[in-house]
């Protein structure tokens, strides 16, 4: 059986989910918060970075191999040295399925505030690995689904809200860029969620020449619809407003029409957990290739009790909750974008000895 | 003294030793388990009957007639089973064939003949078909599939003369797929009638009927139907290996074949339809599917069976697109009514109240005053009791049917309201969703959908509008990983097939369709000539 399963419609639509159902839910508050009016901004400003650093490490990538990221860095390191490289990013992969996990509970939490937690960590878990063993065909279809229906609720939003907006909340801007650097970090972690996973769905695409110029324009079109929303959300609410409301976007929903917040939950809770099954399915991936085991099936089990008991203990702590911001700062400075440089240097290297021998 | 000499042995006891050697070879094989697929036609027709007699001991319906053959009088046999043979056409035309034709003079001219076999089969019988056979296996399965069998004396080979007959019912409109406008005939219990209703409406010698027999008892006739050239051939290939893999002892319908030849036999959705009308059966054919047939059925299995084709009936194609893709529309907002219908409501009462207009809360808070229940139990109270009234008014005899499903569903509904088990609202809610799975035209699709729906209303009970979308996203994931003879389940919204997609949740006009479904068929699909738009003349325009 083929291997080349994700066509280019759906590497588009991957690279939109990715962006979208994340930021959607727990960015502009803090983004609103850190860039006030010049939020918007701070979108086009990290998903423009993202955009030149996508683009040279999956060219690079596809230029070296057709193989898997785990097999490109221990033919670039070594078998002992790849392996290494690779545990903090496979680590990274295992905390961003449940920092996405508990996105998507705390959402739950907050619209439906007398359901336990517990029981939907679990609900999560399961429906993530379910979707996992499924297997990425079956993945990218149903995101399919997720997006469309996701897509449908944005505009929903907007057209039913169109008659609040107050351009006049946008004015002035002003470009304080310390301002906007500082409001585009949270974004840029998420936007840096598409040259890793492309990297490590790379044997998986149909046409990579094609996949890289697609995903690309799923960043762009993932900045151009955040961007609106970010904007949508200022006029409506204006930056103070927007910035002390937990899930400004659904808090919009509930303006219009009756019963419209609990259809948008409905759709993004779907889109949140589908992405859950896409990021089990990327651990699990690199797990079985870094330990080069047959199949990843058997780990959906262990893999399951083992993020649901960790997060939901390590959510727990409050502490940590009100630290957010600089553990994602972390994670962007210390490990992702080291770790692209690092594999942009490897490939470079590399390519250059494979083609100028 | 003189040697006594060794008497040749009489008739009857050449008969009685000719019988004991037979019951010895009989009594071999049964007790050695002797492989009797082997056992070949003796020449001596007093063995072959002996053998015969024996196999068939007990059975009443076995029948033998006797009798001599042209002007040599030589001994046959015509064996048969009584009641699913022509006993009419045996007597008319056999038997007259075979007894008084055979001293025709003009035949006496065609003794040239080395082997009476052979001049039988040349100038006798009349019938299109007749089979020699040498193995008594084959005579055996072909005496039981309605067949008459001419044993001579003095050959080791029998001629097999198929006329089999059944009652069957006439064709007449099938009514579980009745429609306003179309064709009124249906399949029958009949395979070769069923067989010739297609092949009436694809005149072309593309249409291929691969025939056999499954069931080592039943020996039930099955046959494979597709269009060559149209289906692909490794789906053919597929669907003939699935069906030829199948051991089993007894088909008296084609859902038996059906659920031995599915992909998914857990999935709650069924993966192969079937249906009883034969222009269902030919479209489906030439859209490149390929169909089962079972003798003794009207129901015809047709496969790759994809969700979209659950929520479409034959009429749409006889009526205009704009009407067809409404109802079409409209079949879908059913099924998920049907699927989701009391969840929704369960929830949205439960856990969700802000999604309910005031007015509308206030009254089913009114309604629900003095119900005892919390409103899972009462939806499933309700739908419990839909349930019965269902299967009741299905299993009594239609009169009766009818009087029980009007008595349980005004006469209980309405006492269940009084007593205040249950809210007005929820009768609406459960009768609503009752109509919505009847909208539904495949009849194993909507049990699915029944199913499913008691566990959604758990859910919804536990976590509102959450516990809807898990079920939602599990059903979704199911439906999307489901492939049904390598066919996705979801083709063609995924993945996405445009040209397809034209005879999906809705219809475009027929002129529009260009070509069969991709997902079925790569090479030959085109299905309209370009340019057959329908316009007026030209010059008909009053302006010009």
């Amino acid at each position: 059986m083929s291997t080349k399963k994700i066509s280019n419609k759906q590497a588009f639509l991957l690279s939109l989910n990715v962006i979208l159902t994340t930021i959607i839910l727990l960015v502009p508050s803090e983004m609103i918060m850190s860039a006030g009016r010049a939020a918007w901004i701070s979108i086009i400003f990290a998903s423009l970075l993202i955009l030149a650093i996508h683009y040279i490490v999956f060219k690079l990538s596809c230029q070296f191999s057709n193989q898997s990221l785990v097999q490109d860095c221990i033919d670039i390191f070594g078998k002992i040295l790849g392996r290494l490289i690779l545990i903090p990013f496979i680590m990274l992969n295992i905390e961003l399925t449940i920092l996405i996990i508990y996105e998507s509970v705390g959402f739950v939490e907050f619209v439906m505030p007398t359901k336990g937690a517990m029981g939907i960590w679990i609900a999560n878990a399961l429906i993530a690995g379910y979707l996992s063993y499924k297997g990425i065909e079956t993945i990218m279809r149903v995101n399919g689904f997720g997006i469309f229906i996701m897509l449908f609720s944005i505009f929903i939003i907007i057209s039913t809200n169109y008659d609040l907006i107050d351009f006049a909340r946008l004015q002035p801007i002003v470009l304080d860029f310390k301002q906007i650097a500082r409001g585009s970090l949270l974004p840029l972690h998420w936007f840096l969620i598409i040259p890793n996973l492309f990297l490590v769905y790379k044997p998986f695409f149909k046409d990579k020449a094609k996949v890289l110029k697609i995903s690309l324009l799923g960043n762009l079109t993932s900045m151009v619809i955040i961007s609106v929303l970010l904007a949508t959300t200022i006029t409506i609410f204006g930056s103070q407003l927007g910035s002390i409301i937990e899930y400004p976007f659904y808090t919009l929903s509930t303006l219009s029409i009756t019963g419209l917040d609990v259809t948008v939950f409905v759709a993004w809770i779907m889109a949140t957990m589908i992405k859950v099954g896409f990021y089990y399915f990327t651990s699990l991936y690199l797990i079985k290739e870094w330990f080069k085991l047959s199949s990843y099936r058997s780990l959906i089990l262990p893999f399951m009790i083992f993020t649901v008991s960790l997060g939901y203990f390590q959510t727990d702590i409050h502490y940590l909750k009100t630290l957010f911001i600089y553990i994602i700062t972390i994670f962007i400075f210390v490990l992702e974008v080291p770790f692209l440089l690092l594999l942009i240097g490897a490939y470079l290297f590399k390519n250059n000895v494979k083609f100028n021998p | 003294m003189s040697k006594k000499m060794k008497r040749p042995l009489t008739i009857e006891e050449k008969k009685r030793k000719d019988e004991e050697e037979v019951l010895e070879r009989l009594e071999e094989k049964y007790l050695n388990d002797i492989d009797i697929n082997n056992l070949k036609v003796y020449s001596s027709l007093e063995k072959n009957l002996v053998y015969l007699e024996a196999l068939f001991s007990k059975a009443s319906d076995f029948n033998t007639r006797k009798f001599k053959l042209g002007d040599e009088e030589v001994k046959a046999t015509l064996v048969y089973v009584q009641g699913i043979v022509n006993k009419g056409f045996i007597n008319d035309t056999i038997l007259r064939e075979l007894m008084i034709v055979s001293r025709n003079q003009d035949l006496k001219l065609s003794r040239s003949y080395s082997n009476l076999i052979d001049l039988i089969e040349d100038r006798l019988l009349t019938m299109g078909t007749i089979e020699r056979r040498d193995e008594f296996t084959t005579i055996i399965d072909d005496m039981l599939c309605g067949h008459a069998v001419l044993l001579i004396d003095g050959y080791d080979e029998a001629i097999s003369i198929p006329i089999p007959t059944r009652e069957v019912r006439n064709v007449a409109e099938p009514e579980t797929e009745s429609v306003v406008r179309g064709p009124r005939e249906g399949f029958v219990e009949s395979i070769d009638i069923n067989l010739s209703l297609v092949r009436g409406r694809i005149k072309t010698p593309d249409l291929k009927f691969e025939s056999f027999r499954l069931g080592r008892v039943s020996k039930t006739d099955i046959t494979v139907a597709y269009i060559e050239g149209i289906a692909p051939q490794d789906l053919i290939d597929e669907v003939l290996n699935r069906v030829k893999r199948i051991d089993i002892d007894i088909v008296n319908e084609s859902g038996i074949i059906e659920q031995l030849i599915e992909d998914d036999p857990f999935s709650p959705f069924p993966q192969i339809s079937n249906t009883e009308r034969p222009d269902g059966v030919a479209s489906s054919l030439n859209e490149g599917r390929v169909s089962i047939f079972v003798d003794g059925t009207p129901f015809v299995l047709v496969m790759p069976s994809v969700f979209v084709h659950f929520l479409q009936a034959n009429e749409d194609y006889y009526q205009r697109f704009f009407f067809s893709s409404f109802v079409r529309m409209l079949r879908f907002v059913a099924f998920l009514v049907a699927l989701l219908g009391p969840s929704v409501y369960i929830a949205i009462t439960t856990f969700h109240q802000e999604m309910i207009p005031t007015k509308l809360l206030l009254s089913i808070v009114a309604s629900r005053a003095g119900v005892p229940f919390p409103a899972l139990v009462e939806a499933l109270i309700m739908e419990i009791a839909f349930e019965f009234l269902r299967e009741a008014g299905i299993r009594l005899p239609k009169t009766v049917g009818q009087a029980v499903s009007i008595v349980g569903a005004l006469v209980v509904g309405e006492a269940a309201v009084q007593a205040g088990l249950v809210s007005q609202a929820m009768v609406i809610v459960v009768a609503l969703t009752g109509i919505a799975s009847f909208m539904i035209p495949a009849y194993s699709f909507a049990l699915g959908v029944r199913l499913i729906r008691f566990g959604v209303m758990f859910l919804a009970a536990s976590w509102g509008m959450f516990g809807i979308t898990f079920a939602v996203l599990a059903l979704l994931i199911h439906l999307c990983s489901l492939r049904t003879f390598g066919v996705p389940y979801l083709s063609p919204i995924t993945p996405v097939d445009w040209e397809a997609l034209k005879d999906s949740f809705i219809k475009v006009p027929e002129w529009f369709k260009n070509s069969r479904p991709s997902y079925l068929v790569k090479d030959d699909n085109q299905r309209i000539a370009s340019n057959v738009k329908p316009s007026p003349a030209k010059g008909d325009d009053e302006d010009e």
